[in-house]
């Protein structure tokens, strides 16, 4: 598991540290992708209960409009695609983690010569491909079942959803880090983890809305908010990850 | 903070609960729309501000005791963090009130409300995971009031804008005389007070922590079973 | 510390007692005077009027019954349903919260008379 330091990339000098530190990240990243490749279940049950719940949504929400369709409205589509993907995010992060508990490799994965912010980093990478993955399911499946024009405006969807993701990678990475030992994390990785997720939340969906109904610069405008999201975040995660995983 | 000047600022907080009150209701202008009932808004400002106040001060001292694992630190953010669910329910109790009484509706999703409601669910989740968090629970409620704090600013201006959609139901006018020594006589009460039971609370939250310690070392030299 | 205590209690609730003393009363006092009315020019064309339309006429006393207006006046003036379950709100959970304090002090310093007993005991033997 821990890098073997190799002897040429001494030879890089100055940028030696850096290359280093993503590379651990990197390898990090790959390790979780490895595993969870493998079995797929992670990934299998994430897509799965993703979808389930857009079409639980769809029996709340939808109704009959005069013409005897079954519509939603622009506002509500993308309420049901990051509902589900909220959801199926936090049941994925919490299995992440529980997987390093059961097989009790946190320890070794501290022990090694990796600094814990890369340590970090490489679960949060980890965790944005898996759910990434997802949304590509659950994107689709949106806009099939709801006739939800989500691709019509393709570069700032794609900005949206990938800022979106980050944040919650990093954000959740963090609070399931912190709760993996504690009795009743499954409750409590959501109590802990939606209230700080309401800004980006918000912005996901009216960005999304924006999207859909055709104003691409309200869009760009939650974008940049998500910018803002990430950073303040990241920035408070690299603040408090080394305290908080000390097992 | 020492004795005397506690008891000096428990004194000046039971003047001060009797004069804002007075200059609440006898000293401040009849409000033109809401005749009485703008009354709660006084104390429903106060409270808000202390939410902030509380959530902010948990914020620091559980940064500072992440990194310097002072226990001090972290007595005074369990105070603060449970002071913040008091204000916040105040708050959000008050409200929903006033906005019975000003637009008929019991919730109104009003971008401060949203805010103040949001922070209050946070600071909830902060208590919940220290009461039921088990072993190093204080780091992980620490980690929580520190994105907590992070948060606020984002949370205010994402809710805001959400609601620049919708009309504009916030209140705050110009408040002229009469009015405006009411509302920030109240800001300076509250403060005052919530000081002083955030020494209360953060002083039986050390005696707790110093009184399971001594235990601990009872256990280890025998002296208890 | 237990002197400081009792006293903190007593100013507290002496606190307590002002603030519900002024509410109370504050809530008794009536309502100031509302700004002075609006007098229209038309009063001498709507008056003929009035009196050659008696049906109109009827229906206007009808509607214009002072008792009428001043008990909508008065619902709005003088409402204070709402300051009152707001302010009682307040209270409620302030003095729980300090009520909760106390509980918790008591509970701590009987552990700690527990525990010294206990020590006590077994430094004895």
């Amino acid at each position: 598991m821990p890098v073997p330091v190799v002897a040429s990339s001494r030879v890089a000098g100055i940028q030696t540290g850096e290359v280093h530190f993503l590379r651990h990240v990197a390898t990090m990243a790959w390790k979780d992708l490895r595993v969870e490749l493998r079995s797929r279940e992670i990934l299998f049950t994430m897509s799965f209960f993703a979808a389930m719940v857009v079409v639980l949504f769809s029996f709340a929400f939808l109704k009959e409009s005069d013409d005897g369709e079954m519509v939603a409205v622009a506002e509500i589509t993308p309420g049901f695609l990051w509902v589900a993907v909220l959801f199926s995010a936090t049941l994925g992060m919490a299995r992440a983690f529980d997987r390093e508990r059961e097989s009790d490799t946190m320890r070794g994965l501290l022990l090694s010569p990796a600094p814990r912010t890369a340590l970090f980093l490489g679960k949060a990478v980890g965790l944005f491909v898996m759910m990434a993955m997802v949304e590509a399911v659950v994107i689709p499946l949106c806009w099939f079942f709801f006739a939800a024009p989500l691709f019509a405006e393709p570069l700032p969807m794609l900005a949206l959803v990938l800022l979106a993701t980050a944040g919650v990678a990093v954000v959740g990475s963090v609070f399931a880090a912190m709760l993996m030992r504690t009795r009743s994390r499954e409750v409590l990785l959501p109590v802990v983890l939606y209230p700080i997720l309401v800004p980006l939340f918000i912005a996901a969906i009216k960005g999304t809305s924006a999207l859909l109904v055709g104003e691409p610069e309200q869009a760009w405008f939650w974008i940049r908010f998500l910018l803002v999201y990430d950073a303040a975040f990241v920035v408070a995660a690299l603040w408090t990850f080394e305290s908080l995983v000390i097992e | 903070m020492k004795k005397n000047a506690f008891l000096a600022a428990a004194v000046v907080c039971a003047l001060g609960f009797a004069g804002t009150l007075y200059l609440a209701f006898y000293r401040a202008e009849l409000d033109g729309l809401l005749f009485f009932n703008q009354k709660i808004f006084y104390y429903h400002v106060a409270n808000a501000f202390m939410l902030f106040a509380a959530t902010i001060t948990c914020g620091v001292y559980s940064l500072l005791y992440l990194r310097k694992r002072q226990p001090r630190h972290d007595d005074i953010a369990l105070a603060a963090g449970e002071l913040a669910v008091l204000f916040g329910a105040v708050v959000l109790i008050t409200g929903s009130i006033w906005g019975k009484a000003a637009w008929d509706k019991w919730w109104d999703w009003d971008a401060r409300l949203t805010t103040s409601l949001l922070l209050w669910l946070t600071m909830v989740g902060y208590v919940l995971v220290r009461q039921y968090g088990g072993a190093g629970s204080e780091r992980m409620a620490g980690g929580l009031a520190v994105f907590a704090t992070v948060n606020i600013p984002l949370v205010y201006f994402s809710v805001s804008i959400w609601r620049t959609l919708h009309p504009q139901t916030s209140v705050v006018p110009g408040l002229q005389g009469g009015m405006r020594a009411a509302m920030w006589s109240s800001v300076a009460l509250w403060g005052i007070f919530y000081v002083l039971l955030l020494r209360l609370r953060t002083d039986a939250a050390r005696a707790e922590r110093r009184l399971a310690e001594l235990r601990e070392r009872a256990l280890d030299a025998g002296l208890i079973e | 510390m237990a002197r400081s205590t009792t006293m903190m209690t007593i100013l507290g609730c002496a606190a307590l007692l002002l603030a519900v003393a002024s509410t109370s009363a504050a809530l008794a006092q009536p309502a100031k005077e509302p700004p002075r009315a609006y007098q229209s020019p038309m009063r001498k064309d709507c008056e003929a009027e009035l009196a050659k339309d008696k049906g109109w006429n009827a229906e206007l006393r009808d509607s214009l019954r002072p008792e009428v207006h001043e008990a909508e006046a008065a619902l709005v003036t003088r409402n204070n349903k709402h300051v009152v379950m707001a302010y009682a709100a307040l209270w409620i959970l302030t003095v729980g919260f300090v009520v909760l304090l106390w509980m918790r002090q008591r509970r701590l310093l009987a552990e700690l008379e527990t525990l010294e007993k206990k020590v006590a005991k077994a430094a004895e033997q």
